[in-house]
């Protein structure tokens, strides 16, 4: 299947229109059955939003904000670097984009002095890669 | 790097680079809570002496200011 351009509708039997497929779908579901989020993760950014620490949403995914907001959680993070953002601002493939640290520059904050958490494993993997890269 | 085992994969998460691995994040928030708990109280808490009863032969002082020192001096015995 061709790679097709970001743009190619989600009718196209390109790599990148059955992504748009995909979030369409996604996006349906979100609109139609909501989502559940995981109590501890919400309590503990409520947490840290009430010492005073930033925190930012990290994801290659385009459906962050559409999640988010069924969440009703739109103002829970300080930044957000999503599939939208760093498409727009990035020419690098999704799996070599230094997500992570584009996220403690929209915070300020020197990479060496943030915390990366993740549940997947290709997340950690990058995580680690990029704190090889500031260490 | 913190990892968050979903799926009871600890160890992968460990083998990939996560230098800490949870089960879910409320267990930081109640780690956090703790470590949060123990500076407040440390940082506010009086001294424990300030517990002690006042009465006519025990003087509470709460904070030491050197040029109110002389005030005290006709309560002492």
């Amino acid at each position: 299947m061709p790679e097709g351009t970001p743009e190619d509708l989600p009718t196209a039997e390109t790599v990148c229109g059955l992504g748009n497929r995909k979030n369409g779908l996604v996006n349906a579901l979100l609109a139609s059955t909501g989502v559940e989020a995981y109590a501890g993760t919400v309590a503990f950014l409520k947490y840290l939003r009430r010492i005073g620490i930033k925190t930012a949403v990290v994801t290659s995914s385009q459906n962050c904000q559409s999640g988010l907001r069924a969440l009703k959680l739109t103002t829970i993070f300080d930044a957000r670097v999503d599939g939208d953002v760093s498409l727009s601002s990035m020419v690098l493939p999704v799996s070599r984009r230094p997500i992570p640290l584009k996220a403690a520059e929209m915070l300020g904050v020197m990479p060496e002095h943030a915390v990366v958490i993740e549940d997947a494993i290709s997340g950690v993997k990058a995580g680690a890669r990029e704190a090889d890269l500031v260490s | 790097m913190i990892g968050v085992a979903r799926k009871g994969n600890a160890e992968e998460l460990k083998a990939h680079g996560a230098h800490l691995v949870v089960n879910d994040l409320a267990e930081l928030s109640k780690d956090f809570d703790e470590v949060a708990t123990m500076i407040h109280h440390e940082r506010l808490k009086p001294p424990p002496q300030d517990y002690t009863a006042a009465s006519e032969w025990n003087l509470i002082e709460r904070i030491f200011t050197p040029n109110l020192s002389h005030r005290r001096k006709p309560s002492l015995p």
